[in-house]
């Protein structure tokens, strides 16, 4: 009765994965016993190795190629360069697609305009809003495909996908569809309008949730789209297209173009695109608001890079914590701009935490994405595989202490085993540059002041995570964070009703939320 | 002994300021003012060739024999315009001054001082050393030291009108090719006493938002889980105004600086470089009001020259330039602008005389706050 092995062996799992303390890997005691200072009770001898029990990928249907989608029909590229996409846990291709370059960008924002000002402008909000909660719905019922589709495409572990991205995705355009025609009251004093054609370009982190943040609202106020998915992830967002006709979106609403840097270069440079949003690095956001000098600041909304603070104080609920730092830095391979890189813990718990820290990460199963028992996926490509194995060695090399616990690190595609480093200082490059993979970075603290003054040494600003059981500790905390995302004894939640967005280099302008709809209105 | 010390300072500090051609040229320039509305009466007086300072330096040689003119004759006390730096006045640091002339006669008013980029960190250490206890204040207690500068503002308003009126900033101009605002003679003194009342009243206004904007703009958000869940704005920090041409130049500024003190931040500005002086006299007002020494920081001199170290300053964590005209031309240049990039700076480019909640919110960061409920 095979099926009745593998729900007991994934409570099994739950069970481990919550209480972590009394149980752990097979093979990893070296680990522990080197922490001689943990006072742990000796580790039962449990084996957590699982039948494989991967998604069946018969659910999709990816095409052999694609081309762009303007006016809600494909068309070829204007030049033909077609980018190959392919499954980064195996390296096979998947399909391939367009390029948009210079004339496509220009077709797709025309179409756009004709939408705007003709079709979705004019509509009445309350039809708007029925497109919206059309498309939220579809988006649901597809769910197990769309979730599919982007583990195969971006490497990420299916219960991630299935539990996260895609139902986040859905609850981003239902949550919107209901701003449509409520805009009246949701600036005191002040009427919302349309701004006009919008241009969009997302990252591969969370392909097609990046793509209903920016569309969601963007439709929400009335506006029309013409978005770009990253290189490396386009499928999702080309799989969104059959919801778009199939919930009869008017022509021209949403434009999607996949392309390479220079198709969004294009974007970025066309002169009928009302306001710009960009996700992503904050390298590129750099030259985007180089590009952008002459909109004014709704008009141009950033969500860069971070080097998140997970700010653990010695009177923390320590196991609910280690919960909170693993998911906080190997949530989605460490590929989240908010992730919680840097860990600062008080120094009378420095060891605890990091020993039990160690056992939970040796309890971690790194494999195959679109296994439901995967907890670290793919690295998105061979480029970014490249980039944290370079910063992890200059960690070595800077003379941080690198701890990875053991793990069989499938054959083909890209992979990284989660990483914890300690004796980090805080100009080590591990420290301040942002890794953007599986990679913790450990530094301690005595005070509360010194916690502060840590955290918000950085360049970023987008998130922080502080623990401690103290009530008026976390709300004073809170407030001393520059970051515009603080978890108080949690971390990496997000919520169409909560804005999301950073201070400083990680951008401006929030995603979510009433004043994450402001970046979408004109005020008047 | 003590009076001895004195007079030898006093002896030195006369002898710098005679040395500085920046005062030389305005105690050239003595002016009298019959009646005290001074715009009717541009007249610049020949009266008196030793220039203030050798008066003085008699007057406290013959300290027991002193004359009282009667007004017509007497010679006005000159303002030496300088810099507003941490509640204090310094000259720049680099020892320059420019010319500030009435456009209408092409006659000398007075003279600025020409901040440096020196003289723009100092304000801008000023501005963030201030900033922490600013924004720590009660929304309510910043509420009423805005609204305490407005009580000075009125009992100034003779002053600030009769200081607009003979500089001759005035209501209708055109914008030249640079998108600069052309300043044509304003009409008597009642546009002049009508800029400062409405800028008064905009003042008001906004330190009347100071503990409620969070309010209307700020949330508690119904998440999908058992968490709070909160948002509110926040100070950026420390805020570089650029202060563009403007017909009504006192209430411009004022439009500007105080929605972004409201929150807490703590501000470095630029005057407009042909209307810098009512900012000067501004700063007066505000350095004997309750609000601390850097939170408000004010610069004279070459905008072109500064405004560029304004948007690359990586100290300075917004700068807003919706009163300067034109984007792209001029002082507001692509090299200027591009500069803010390189730190992700915030340009602030919104409608500048609009007097709205979302006016402070421009200046504040909105930050989320997450934390689960449970027993």
């Amino acid at each position: 009765m095979p099926e009745n092995k593998k729900p007991a062996k994934n409570t099994s799992a739950s069970a481990n994965n919550k209480k972590s303390a009394t149980k752990r890997k097979k093979g990893a005691s070296q680990a522990v016993a080197a922490n001689k200072s943990a006072e742990l009770q000796p580790a039962q001898e449990f084996s957590l190795e699982y039948a494989p029990a991967p998604e069946s990928t018969s659910i999709v249907d990816i095409k052999s190629e694609y081309g762009l989608f303007i006016n809600n029909e494909f068309r070829p590229a204007e030049i033909e360069e077609p980018i190959t996409t392919i499954n980064p846990a195996t390296g096979d291709k998947l399909s391939q697609v367009a390029k948009a370059s210079k004339g496509d960008v220009d077709a797709a924002v025309k179409a756009a305009r004709h939408a705007y000002e003709n079709v979705w402008g004019p509509m009445p909000a309350a039809n708007r809003a029925k497109y919206i909660y059309r498309i939220a719905r579809l988006l649901q019922e597809r769910a197990r495909e769309f979730a599919v589709l982007e583990t195969m495409d971006g490497g990420k572990p299916i219960k991630e996908s299935r539990d996260v991205d895609i139902p986040l995705a859905a609850a981003h355009f239902f949550h919107h569809a209901g701003w449509a025609d409520k805009l009246d009251y949701a600036f005191a004093g002040k009427t919302a309008h349309p701004i006009g054609v919008i241009g969009q370009i997302i990252p591969w982190n969370f392909p097609l949730l990046m793509l209903a943040w920016k569309i969601a609202p963007a439709l929400a106020g009335g506006n029309t789209i013409v978005i770009k998915p990253a290189e490396t992830t386009p499928l999702s967002a080309l799989l969104f297209t059959e919801i778009i006709r199939d919930a009869d979106l008017p022509e021209g609403v949403v434009n999607i173009l996949t392309g390479d840097g220079e198709s969004g270069a294009e974007i970025v440079n066309h002169p009928d695109i009302d306001k710009l949003a960009f996700t992503g690095s904050t390298q590129v956001g750099r030259e985007i608001q180089r590009a952008s000098l002459n909109r004014n600041n709704h008009h141009l909304t950033l969500e860069l890079g971070g080097k998140a603070a997970n700010i653990v104080f010695e009177d923390a609920a320590i196991d609910q914590c280690v919960e909170g730092i693993v998911n906080g830095i190997y949530f989605n391979q460490g590929q989240v701009c908010c992730a919680g890189s840097r860990l600062l813990v008080q120094e009378t718990v420095a060891d605890i935490v990091i020993d039990k820290l160690k056992r939970r990460m040796s309890t971690l199963r790194v494999g195959n994405p679109l296994d439901k028992n995967t907890d670290i996926g793919a690295i998105n490509s061979a480029s970014q595989l490249a980039k944290i194995s370079e910063l992890v060695e200059a960690g070595v090399a800077e003379g941080a202490e690198l701890y990875q616990p053991q793990c069989n690190l499938p054959n083909e595609g890209y992979f990284f085993a989660p990483s914890l480093f300690t004796g980090v200082s805080q100009s080590h490059r591990i420290a301040t540059e942002e890794i953007f993979g599986p990679v913790l970075s450990v530094l301690t603290f005595r005070t509360a002041e010194e916690a502060v003054e840590k955290a918000n040494n950085t360049a970023y600003g987008l998130s922080a995570g502080i623990w401690t059981e103290k009530g008026s500790r976390i709300l004073w905390m809170a407030d001393q964070m520059k970051a515009g995302v603080v978890w108080g004894n949690t971390f990496n939640r997000f919520d169409p009703a909560s804005p999301f967005g950073g201070y400083k280099e990680s951008g401006f302008g929030r995603e979510g939320g009433r004043q994450g709809l402001l970046s979408y209105v004109n005020l008047s | 002994m003590f009076n001895k010390i004195f007079h030898k300072i006093y002896k030195w500090i006369l002898s710098v300021a005679k040395s500085s051609p920046r005062d030389r040229g305005s105690a050239q320039n003595s002016r009298s003012e019959e009646d005290g509305s001074g715009d009717e009466n541009e007249n610049v007086s020949e009266s008196n060739n030793n220039g203030d300072e050798e008066n003085k330096n008699i007057a406290f040689k013959n300290a027991t024999a002193i004359t009282r003119n009667d007004s017509a004759s007497r010679t006005t006390v000159l303002k030496t315009y300088k810099l507003f730096i941490k509640g204090e006045f310094p000259r720049s640091e680099s020892g320059r001054s420019f010319p500030v002339m009435s456009v209408e006669t092409g006659e000398l008013i007075a003279h600025a001082a020409k901040a440096s980029r020196k003289d723009l960190r100092a304000a801008v250490e000023a501005a963030a050393g201030a900033h922490p206890n600013w924004a720590k204040k009660t929304a309510f207690n910043r509420g009423q030291i805005l609204y305490r500068v407005a009580e000075i503002l009125e009992t100034r308003a003779e002053s600030f009108a009769t200081e607009l009126g003979r500089f001759n900033y005035n209501s209708g101009g055109d914008t030249n090719e640079n998108g600069r605002t052309t300043i044509k003679s304003r009409q008597g003194q009642n546009t002049a006493k009508q800029e400062i009342f409405n800028a008064i009243d905009c003042w008001v206004w906004y330190a009347g938002w100071a503990d409620k904007y969070s309010a209307i703009t700020g949330s508690a958000n119904p998440v999908s889980g058992p968490y709070f869940n909160f948002t509110t704005p926040e100070p950026m920090g420390v805020v570089g105004i650029i202060i563009g041409e403007s017909q009504t130049p006192l209430l411009t500024l004022i439009n500007r600086l105080a929605p972004a003190l409201v929150s807490g931040n703590s501000v470095v500005l630029l005057a407009p470089e042909s209307v810098p002086l009512p900012a000067i006299t501004l700063s007066e007002a505000l350095a004997v009001s309750d609000i601390p020494p850097g939170v408000v920081n004010i610069l004279t001199g070459d905008t072109a020259e500064l405004a560029t170290h304004f948007l690359s300053h990586k100290n300075i964590n917004a700068v807003d330039i919706s009163s300067c005209p034109k984007i792209g031309a001029g002082e507001m240049g692509e090299e200027v602008l591009g500069a803010a990039a390189d730190s992700i700076k915030r340009v602030i480019n919104s409608s500048a005389d609009e007097q709205s909640p979302y006016a402070i919110t421009d200046f504040c960061e909105m930050k989320t706050v997450w934390h689960p409920v449970g027993k």
